[in-house]
């Protein structure tokens, strides 16, 4: 059965299997919603219970179980063949919910461009380069296909679909996220303003804190400040880059492991419950 | 691949335990306290500002795929949903991960239907922006200055693009709420929102927020194990100062709890 279902299949083979797999998902959604309510709760627990019991067997059960003696797979078991497997299937179904984001990207953006409200050319900014780079992305995939040697794959970079492709990602897209990227710098420096103002004690010590640490990661505090004080020295501990250090390796870096500790506590509470169905809320709905 | 030791087994086992006697004992009906946690008391607030200003309020799941971590951001938009629903009030929901599109659809029109206001949904409300990460942020600032938002709530897990958004809502006027589990990402958050939740609060939200005795009592569950980590981890410290470093019990405990 596994086999089966991870052989890799070409041509009319590949198509018919698609289609098999299309048509067997849609005979079983079609069961599932035939089925009183109760009886869907049911099957959805179980199949969440087999899924997480297979990705939590795998990792209790030790290497080497169910694995021939002497494998090159010696730090597996049985199960981990089917981690890759199970991952590629997750990441189709992200592929397919690709197709379901640009569905309603097009149709909140359609209805101001077709009605003409207010803020139509971002809509049709939208279409714009939603089409173009689909049009000039697929043209150039394709012509890369047939381009076998390094010689061809230049030729199609050359020519004009290869161009075009360059300037929309490289030229628009890169530079554009590039650009929001670099707004940080300012936006860190009106968040400072605000964070170190000395309203409390804690805020004058953050302040005092942040302040040593810049200085150690500029070249001033360690060239102009605390240069003078000789590496190896008694004294070199005040030197303004050892105390930025510690400051991020102690008492930071203890404080970030204790926030750790309680998320991965959460982590697996919350995992648990949802693994069991035991998870409670607007979004799994009400205790029955 | 990586699997568990021994030693590490027995403890999830024995986590896990703890977590599931104190789920039964909640359900038996012994009440258990959770303290104040004012970034999600701050929620009703929130929205209630909103619907004075007639503004919309906007909530963005995080960047993650569908998650622990997303699971609990759409548990928690479905409560501000509720919110909004009973006050008359328009929410927002940008997504990054199209997967987690339709389920934020689903959970807000229950939450619309559950207090009886399904005319109030709007489907053009949970918008699918874009899966890459600065793109995503674009989008949300562009919403909040368009929309002009009243009220923004961050939970979920974030990356750099975290200060884009809460300086951005700080520019129109927003009261923002974050909680995320990314400790990277909290200063910015804590400087750029007027509440933050951090680390476990986070994943305590759904219990604080619905006060259902499941939620309740994973959460005393989980407090527990931690108190045992903790005093297992006291008895690690303590035996590494007295038997030093090339004690063979360290070097067991070393290798079983994969440090070594």
């Amino acid at each position: 059965m596994g086999a089966f279902i991870t052989t890799p299949r070409h041509g009319i083979q590949l198509a018919l299997f698609v289609l098999g797999s299309v048509l067997a998902f849609a005979l079983a959604m079609a069961a599932m919603h035939a089925l009183p309510t109760r009886y869907r709760r049911w099957i959805t627990v179980l199949f969440t219970f087999v899924a997480g019991l297979f990705y939590l067997a795998e990792f209790v059960i030790p290497a080497g179980v169910g694995v021939p003696a002497g494998s090159s797979r010696a730090t597996d078991n049985f199960l981990s063949k089917y981690l890759d497997p199970v991952g590629n299937a997750s990441a189709i179904i992200f592929a397919v919910a690709v197709g379901m984001g640009i569905l309603n990207l097009a149709r909140v953006n359609g209805a101001p461009l077709l009605r003409g409200r207010p803020g139509w050319q971002n809509s049709l900014a939208f279409f714009a380069g939603l089409i173009a780079m689909t049009v000039v992305g697929l043209t150039r995939w394709h012509a890369m296909l047939g381009a076998t040697t390094p010689a061809a794959r230049r030729a199609v970079e050359a020519a004009l679909v290869g161009r075009l492709y360059h300037l929309l990602f490289d030229g628009f897209y890169s530079n554009l996220g590039g650009t929001v990227f670099a707004l940080l710098a300012f936006y860190i420096v009106s968040a400072s303003y605000r964070a170190f103002r000395l309203r409390s004690r804690e805020a004058t010590l953050m302040m005092v804190t942040a302040f040593i640490v810049m200085l150690g990661n500029v070249p001033v505090g360690p060239t102009y400040l605390t240069g003078w004080i000789p590496e190896g020295h008694w004294f070199s501990f005040a030197k303004v880059e050892h105390v930025s250090d510690w400051i991020m390796s102690v008492p930071n870096m203890a404080a970030q492991r204790a926030l750790i500790f309680g998320i991965m506590m959460g982590v697996i509470a919350m995992s648990l419950r949802v693994w069991l169905s035991l998870e409670r809320g607007h979004f799994f709905g009400q205790e029955d | 691949m990586e699997h568990c030791t021994l030693a590490v087994g027995i403890l999830e086992a024995l986590v896990s335990a703890l977590i599931l006697y104190k789920i039964a004992s909640a359900r038996r009906g012994r009440s258990l306290f959770i303290r104040r946690i004012p970034g999600l008391a701050a929620i009703d607030e929130a929205v209630g500002r909103a619907t004075e200003m007639g503004r919309p309020i906007l909530f963005s799941p995080g960047m993650d795929p569908l998650s622990i971590v997303t699971l609990q951001a759409l548990a928690v938009a479905g409560y501000v949903a509720r919110t909004a629903a009973r006050y008359n009030t328009r929410l927002i929901v940008p997504v990054r991960d199209p997967a987690i599109y339709p389920i934020a659809e689903e959970i807000l029109r229950e939450a619309y239907a559950a207090e009886g206001r399904p005319e109030l949904f709007d489907p053009e409300d949970i918008r699918f922006l874009s899966d890459r990460q600065f793109a995503y942020a674009s989008g949300c600032v562009g919403i909040m200055n368009r929309e002009r938002v009243a009220a923004n709530f961050f939970f979920g897990y974030f990356y750099a693009e975290s200060l884009i958004l809460g300086e951005a809502g700080t520019q129109v006027g927003a009261l923002q709420v974050a909680g995320t589990p990314a400790t990277t990402q909290l200063p910015f958050f804590i400087v750029s929102c007027d509440y933050t939740i951090m680390a476990e609060e986070f994943y305590a939200a759904t219990a604080y927020l619905t006060r259902e005795p499941v939620l309740l009592g994973s959460l005393v569950g989980q407090d527990w194990a931690k108190v045992g980590l903790v005093v297992l981890i006291g008895v690690g410290a303590a035996l590494a100062t007295v038997l030093g470093p090339a004690s063979s019990v360290l070097r067991l405990m070393l290798t079983q709890f994969g440090g070594g």
